[in-house]
């Protein structure tokens, strides 16, 4: 993966068709074990994958920090669709009925509903009206990036950016998220 | 300003929002009365969104990532459930459940339709057939159990699937508790613990006898039955070395307290592994705790095991243990593997033989590890992330956590970084056998301070730092004096980059001294570089800048020791390029002799204004050795024997004070070899012995510390061909012949394994010292291919720098060599006339060329003394020949 890398930031865009369906299997491939596992051990927490994707490359200190950002935009946007598809076949197998999540850690509020498809969908309504912000969701909800890398990202993918503004962006973000999906 | 009661913009609402967030209670009401006026609809939307996003602060399912909320969604819909008490599973009733692992749920269960009732295990993958990974695992855990059969290992009975087409193993039942809870339940005495242990290796060993890795062994794969037999378990992740794709643990789900270095950094997994596990679980069973323990969570813990110092037996139970017993357990536990017990049985066999009362094999080390000075809770993030490859499953804090330590502000980050590069590093750098480890953290640290660097363009004391963080890489990288690896000319880019901010840095600032001299040291070490890779008449010019700003600094702080030792080092550098033959110069050996003499004066000064300085004594002994060198090349004998005299007896001294210091054994076994060699030419023969087998022991012991250490064999190689010297003084041909050869071996492999790197001066001189062997011995053609090696070596060296005197000093001796042993050979009666014509003009020929060579040297005025004498010989030997010819023609 690492060659397709490189050679996407060389220029070569065949490269990034080769880099986009191999990213898009392996994340695939760790959700599937992730999910798997936290159906038996509940309180075990699930890592980001896309850090946990980027680990697993070979040479993983040979690449540069431009290329780094790159990846980790294209598999954090692959995320998105990953966790969607996933939850879409888990509803059609229960008929979409949002679920309450309860948290296991003693003390927490009671059921706050997070389901991956409304928020998906209430999304792609804000990308409507506040573009910005609806990339900042896509980056660190569904990508499960750092504040600091989803400023890297937006930088490199031609948006202003700062971590005050990103984090001002996701507060309001999720705010609106929440406002929206309940609305329903 | 009130807005008109219409339907707000998006981007107001926002922005009002943005301000309304940043204040609370009385203030908030107020500037939303402000803002909106009469507008309802404006501040029903901002009131409604601040209070969602009231409630997302305390919401844990609003601030984690969508795929815990995904994954916690998949789990209480109960997708990838399986049977449940009372199921039957084929031909098994489930009765209980007993456990869940890394990949499947583990029952208790019995046959519906045995009479017997004999209880089993049933293993059943989760997941269900929807996880490629889980199931491919769960297949080689069958095909693997099926082919041990041991007693102390559970034994694979039956599988199967379920009607859904669910995979199964069924497994023998093991009826008995946990290890750890056995012995802690019992508190058996010492002898039954090992009697315990030792079976477990038993089981252990008999897997690897079948070429398989289990890679997990801990208390929880270790059950004891009532009976008081052990029972390995789960074979989960147990791997066929079948020589497929190298074991990484990207694919291993593992716990961190037993998994070995090399799972952690993610090296190559083998059985050594396994015996690593097994010393952790020994220290346990005799101690009730581990071997590392660590406070600062799974990657602290991570970072303990990589690098640290495991805990002896007497400090983890505060009692006291036989002091070979502690070594046996070391030995397992050392991080590289090749030095732990080569097999789980000869691990096995040393405890037997412990117990027996026989002497065991392990030896300690030797060496004083300062464990507590690179001990430091903070350096986990940052040591997480440089360990590149780790994986931890179970238990593991989250990546996600650990990127919100990164997350702090941009001074935390960098003072982490840096702090942690130098201490680290410094500490790190006097202990053998951890190169590798030190090269990925150095590494990553700067790569840390790379990007800040990116960040923060322009900042002094970055770049300063950034300079030094470059240093510290290069000089793993290539430097000679420190243990590190041979990749010279990376090492020479890394110093250049260094060099090139400080240049900057100085011109903004060229009143910062401290500055300065750190420039000064930059353009020494690059120019040490380029005269490494080859490059003399540049790296001259670096150096002399560099003594020249040192100069200047010594001026302006003459009472500053650090700039007279700075000036003292340019000065060396300097003259090294200009004369020192046992590195590429340039063959100006007064010039070079002037600043050596410099250089040790003020040297010898620092070190008696302050005796107890270890840092003084050492450059004081360097001063000598390199003084001793110069001496030798213009042929001063006594002077040189004194010096190095003095350089010996230096770092022996040295070492007395610091016995476990790869660096000083390395230098003192220099030291000792160089005097070897110099006392061998003055014919002080005893001493000379003495002297030569005191460094090959050090040269011994060091090599041994840090396989991977390719200087180290350099200089083994080294110590045996001084060791060849030696024995060809006192006439032992055979003994010098071998010695020789063994030398060329380490040093050809090497060749052959890094073909870009310069030839080693090492070998040349091996092959110059064996071809006068040979000659001595009368072994021409050995003689002849010797030479001839030499010769290709020289051609390379000067095909890089034309001006390298010693490689065209070298071949004009080995061109004599040829020509002395065909002369030999047409000096032999019983060969034919023919033949012997041929080999008389052969011999004629190549003294020719030999003088040549040599004479050119004389007209450039780089012949040295010894050299001389070579020249001298010439004239005769080629008329020698001519006179042979002339009487064979005749006759």
């Amino acid at each position: 993966m690492t060659k397709y890398l490189r050679a996407w930031r060389g220029g070569d865009e065949g490269a990034l068709e080769q880099l986009t369906t191999q990213v898009y299997s392996e994340l695939r491939r760790l959700a599937a074990s992730v999910m798997a596992k936290h159906s038996v051990n509940p309180t075990l927490q699930p890592t980001s994958l896309v850090h946990e994707l980027y680990l697993q490359l070979p040479d993983v200190q040979e690449i540069d920090w431009q290329s780094r950002t790159h990846f980790l935009n294209v598999a954090a946007k692959m995320m998105r669709n990953i966790l969607v598809d996933h939850a879409r076949k888990r509803s059609a197998l229960k008929r979409g009925v949002v679920v309450a999540l309860e948290t296991d850690v003693g003390g927490s509020d009671r059921a706050l509903e997070v389901d991956v498809l409304l928020v998906d969908q209430a999304l792609d309504q804000l990308a409507l009206i506040h573009p910005r912000h609806a990339r900042v969701v896509e980056l660190r909800f569904f990508g499960g990036l750092t504040v600091q890398e989803t400023v890297d990202v937006l930088k490199v993918t031609g948006v202003e950016s700062s971590v005050r503004t990103v984090e001002r962006d996701w507060t309001f973000a999720r705010a609106w998220l929440k406002n929206a999906i309940e609305a329903n | 300003m009130p807005l008109k009661p219409t339907e707000p913009l998006a981007a107001d609402i926002e922005e009002l929002f943005q301000l309304a967030w940043e204040v609370s209670g009385e203030a908030r009401a107020r500037l939303l009365a402000l803002r909106c006026g009469e507008n309802v609809i404006f501040r029903r939307a901002v009131e409604e969104l601040l209070a969602a996003a009231e409630e997302i602060e305390h919401s844990e399912a609003w601030n984690q990532p969508a795929i815990v909320a995904e994954a916690a969604s998949t789990a209480r819909q109960g997708i990838g459930m399986h049977p449940g008490v009372g199921a039957t599973l084929d031909r098994y009733k489930l009765l209980e459940r007993l456990g869940s692992g890394g990949m499947g749920v583990v029952w208790k269960a019995t046959r519906a339709d045995d009479a017997y009732s004999k209880l089993v295990a049933i293993k059943v993958i989760h997941g269900g057939l929807s996880d490629p990974t889980s199931l491919r695992r769960f297949m080689q855990e069958r095909q693997i159990l099926a082919g041990l059969e041991h007693p102390h290992i559970a034994r694979l009975l039956d599988g199967g699937s379920t009607a859904d087409g669910l995979p199964f193993l069924v497994m023998e039942y093991v009826d008995g508790v946990r290890i750890d809870e056995y012995l802690k339940g019992r508190t058996p005495d010492l002898a039954r613990v090992l009697d315990l242990f030792r079976r477990i290796c038993g089981a252990v060993s008999y897997a690897h006898r079948n070429l398989v890795v289990h890679r997990d062994l801990k208390p929880g794969n270790i059950l004891v039955t009532a009976d008081g037999e052990p029972k390995l378990l789960d074979f989960g992740i147990a791997k066929l070395l079948d020589g497929s794709e190298g074991t990484r643990t990207g694919d291993a789900a593992m716990t961190a307290e037993y998994a070995s270095p090399e799972q952690i950094c993610g090296g190559q997994i083998t059985t050594a592994s396994d015996t690593y596990s097994l010393g952790v679980l020994l220290h346990e069973m005799l101690t009730g705790r581990r071997p590392y323990r660590s406070e600062a969570g799974p990657l602290g813990l991570a970072q303990a095991i990589a690098v640290e110092v495991p805990q002896t037996l007497g400090r983890s139970a505060a009692r006291y243990f036989d002091a070979e017993l502690e070594t046996i357990v070391q030995k397992a536990l050392r991080k590289e593997p090749e030095r732990r017990y080569g097999s789980v049985d000869e691990f096995s066999e040393d405890l037997r033989r412990y117990q027996g009362g026989y002497p065991v094999t392990a030896r300690p080390d030797t060496r004083r590890y300062r464990a507590r000075k690179f001990v430091r809770r903070h350096r986990g993030a940052v040591v997480a992330t440089a360990l590149a490859g780790v994986s931890l499953v179970a238990g593991s804090a989250a990546i996600w956590r650990q990127e919100r330590i990164a997350e702090r502000r941009f001074d935390d980050v960098r003072k982490l970084a840096n702090s942690y590069l130098f201490e680290f590093h410094d500490a790190i750098k006097d202990l053998p056998g951890t190169t590798r480890a030190r090269q990925l953290v150095v590494k990553r640290a700067v790569e840390f301070l790379d990007k800040l660097a990116a960040e923060r363009a322009g900042n002094v004391d970055l770049g300063r730092e950034l300079a030094t963080g470059y240093d510290k890489i290069a000089e793993i990288q290539g430097s000679e004096n420190a243990a590190s690896l041979g990749d010279q000319r990376g090492a020479l880019s890394y110093y250049q980059r260094a060099l090139a901010i400080r240049q900057a840095l100085h011109a903004v600032s060229p009143g910062n001294l401290e500055l300065a001299q750190e420039l000064s040291f930059s353009y020494s070490e690059v120019g040490w570089q380029l005269a490494y890779t080859g490059q003399l008449a540049a790296a001259g010019k670096d150096l002399r800048e560099a003594v020249a700003i040192s100069e200047g600094l010594v001026k302006a702080r003459p009472a500053d020791p650090r700039m007279r030792e700075a000036l003292a080092n340019s000065y060396s550098t300097l003259a090294d390029i200009l004369g020192n033959s046992s590195n590429q110069n340039l063959g100006d050996f007064q010039g070079a002799l002037a600043l050596y003499r410099k250089s040790f004066a003020i040297r010898q000064k620092l070190s008696a204004e302050d005796p107890g300085s270890r840092e003084k004594l050492a450059l004081l002994s360097v001063s000598n050795s390199r003084l001793s060198q110069l001496l030798q090349t213009i042929d001063d004998k006594p002077g040189a024997v004194a010096a190095s005299r003095r350089s010996a007896d230096i770092q022996d001294e040295l070492l007395r004070r610091e016995e476990g210091n790869a660096e000083l054994q390395r230098g003192a076994a220099v030291a000792n070899r160089n005097l070897a060699l110099l006392l061998l030419k003055t014919e002080a023969l005893p001493e000379a012995r003495e002297r030569g087998d005191r460094a090959m022991g050090l040269f011994e012991r060091v090599s041994g510390d840090d396989p991977g250490n390719i200087q180290a064999r350099v200089q083994v190689a080294d110590g045996y061909n001084a060791q060849g010297s030696i024995r060809a003084a006192l006439d032992d041909n055979l003994g010098a012949g071998n010695f020789y050869r063994a030398a060329i071996g380490i040093l050809e492999a090497l060749a052959a394994a890094h073909p870009a790197d310069p030839p080693r001066p090492g070998l040349r001189t091996a092959y110059n010292w064996l071809a006068e062997l040979h000659l001595k011995t009368g072994d021409t053609a050995g003689a002849i291919h010797a030479a001839q090696r030499e010769l290709a070596i020289d051609a390379v060296l000067l095909q890089a720098d034309e001006k390298n005197a010693g490689a065209e000093r070298n071949q004009g001796v080995a061109l004599r060599q040829i020509g002395q042993a065909h002369e030999a050979n047409g000096m032999v009666l019983s060969t034919a006339r023919e033949r012997r014509i041929g080999e008389l003009r052969d011999a004629r020929g190549w003294y020719e060329k030999s003088l040549a060579v040599l004479q050119k040297q004389k007209n450039k005025g780089t012949l040295i003394p010894l050299a001389a004498s070579e020249l001298e010989k010439l004239p005769g030997a080629i008329r020698r020949c001519g006179d042979a010819l002339a009487v064979l023609a005749g006759a």
